[in-house]
């Protein structure tokens, strides 16, 4: 087993990490905002990673390209649904408390439609 | 390789007895798209890419968004009808 | 649901499950049970139709005919689906999602794009073929009416458009068999004139030829189905 392999399985070991911690953040987070919270950072880690693992493990050129290709997707799309679903939810006012302190959100709503 | 097999099977009679047992419609469609997903993982453990890409493409892709759609089309009618009579 | 069905529902569903794990290995593997068919097909497929993928050997050589009746099947649907929904007055998301997920999904859907050409070109040497790039290239369609709202798809995609993509793949594919007729003998033969090395992009005969035909039908009628789903039928004004 050469210094490779174990580079490879650090990569997915980590990976697998984030996953579990990802995991018991969407259980354990008590509304939608702080559970996308915790899916969105963790989980594009977690791609990421194990994207970057499997492409050690490989190690074949085009191979590795290709699956480093999944992973930039990953890095692109993952950010991109949870910007999608907080500004869905905050828009339909799921789990908003009728009094806020801090609401900075609501005057760049509809900045980008015209 | 064989626990994996038996695991991956458990979880989808598992998704698809909650995709039946839910009042709400979303969640029912959320569940299906994770038992496409589940059923590609089988496909693909099975030496089947041919069949694992055309059922993650469809199972999981195309079911969902046409699903979202014509619910979201069904609410939509309702409330525009109701407007439309007042 | 009562409890009587819930249970019911348990058991019928493990049921299925232990059906389909016997079924699944009781598939013969590489090394037993060797009939006449799959003796024939693992040894002479690669010479006989070019194509290193022996389900695209199969599915548009050997069985041509059934993916034939395959699309006729999705052009009937098709047809049908359009008939009943297209008259309905319903109401459409139209303006689409926020800046962020437009800009970024118009970096991304080029190489969408370039991933389900890569699909349906390779067909006959990787996992794919033309009905699997077929359908991702319907997602693009879908992907335009969801996240730029149904104008943008009704401008840059009209139904004109994929009305010639779905008829037109279709002619095609009855005009590749009848040349099959002319220049072959059979129904569909395998014209051999794209016959370079075996492996390389433009081998296999016909293959290639039948998989494009198929996945532009495939997607366009995908995108119809989806597109008279969301038909555009009220002002803008309504809506805000």
């Amino acid at each position: 087993m050469g210094i490779r392999l174990i580079i490879a399985y650090i990569f997915m070991g980590g990976a697998i990490f984030f996953a579990i911690v990802t995991t018991i953040g969407l259980i354990r987070f008590p509304d939608v905002y702080t559970r996308i919270h915790a899916s969105a950072v963790v989980l594009t880690i977690s791609a990421v990673m194990l994207s970057f693992g499997v492409a050690i493990y490989v190690w074949e050129f085009y191979l590795s390209i290709k699956i480093m290709f999944v992973g930039l997707i990953f890095l692109i799309t993952n950010p991109l649904a949870t910007h999608a679903i907080a500004r869905a939810s905050y828009r339909r006012k799921i789990a908003c408390p009728e009094v806020r302190s801090v609401d900075d959100y609501s005057k760049y709503l509809g900045r980008d439609r015209e | 390789m064989i626990i994996l097999k038996y695991l991956l099977v458990i979880f989808l009679v598992t998704t698809a007895y909650l995709a039946i047992s839910f009042k709400e419609e979303l969640v029912s469609i959320i569940f299906l798209s994770i038992f496409s997903i589940i059923l590609t993982t089988l496909y693909l453990i099975h030496n089947a890419p041919d069949v694992a890409l055309a059922e993650a493409v469809i199972g999981a892709g195309l079911n969902t968004a046409i699903f979202m759609t014509v619910i979201s089309q069904v609410r939509e009618g309702k409330k525009s009808m109701f407007r439309e009579d007042d | 649901m009562s409890k009587a069905k819930h249970i019911f529902v348990v058991i019928v569903l493990s049921l299925l499950g232990i059906t389909m794990v016997i079924n699944l290995n009781k598939i013969p593997g590489n090394t037993d049970q060797i009939n006449f068919i799959y003796s024939h097909i693992t040894n002479n497929a690669v010479l006989e139709t070019g194509s290193l993928n022996f389900v695209t050997a199969i599915l548009y050589d050997y069985r041509a005919y059934d993916s034939l009746g395959e699309s006729t099947i999705i052009f009937g649907a098709v047809s049908g689906i359009v008939l009943l929904l297209s008259r309905k007055t319903l109401p459409v998301s139209s303006h689409g999602l926020s800046f962020i997920v437009k800009r970024t999904f118009g970096m991304l859907t080029p190489f969408i794009f370039l991933f389900s050409l890569y699909i349906i070109s390779h067909g006959h040497l990787s996992p794919g073929g033309g009905f699997q790039g077929g359908v991702i290239l319907g997602a693009i369609s879908i992907i335009f009416s969801i996240v730029y709202g149904s104008e943008f798809d009704f401008k840059r995609y009209s139904p004109t458009t994929k009305t010639l993509l779905e008829t037109g793949g279709a002619l095609l594919f009855i005009g590749l068999g009848l040349a099959g007729i002319i220049f072959g003998g059979y129904f569909l033969e395998n014209l051999r004139f794209l016959n370079t090395e075996i492996g390389s992009l433009l081998s296999a005969g016909s293959i290639p030829l039948i998989n494009t035909v198929i996945g532009f039908k495939i997607g366009a009628g995908l995108a119809i189905i989806f597109y008279s789903m969301i038909q555009k039928t009220f002002k803008e004004e309504d809506k805000l």
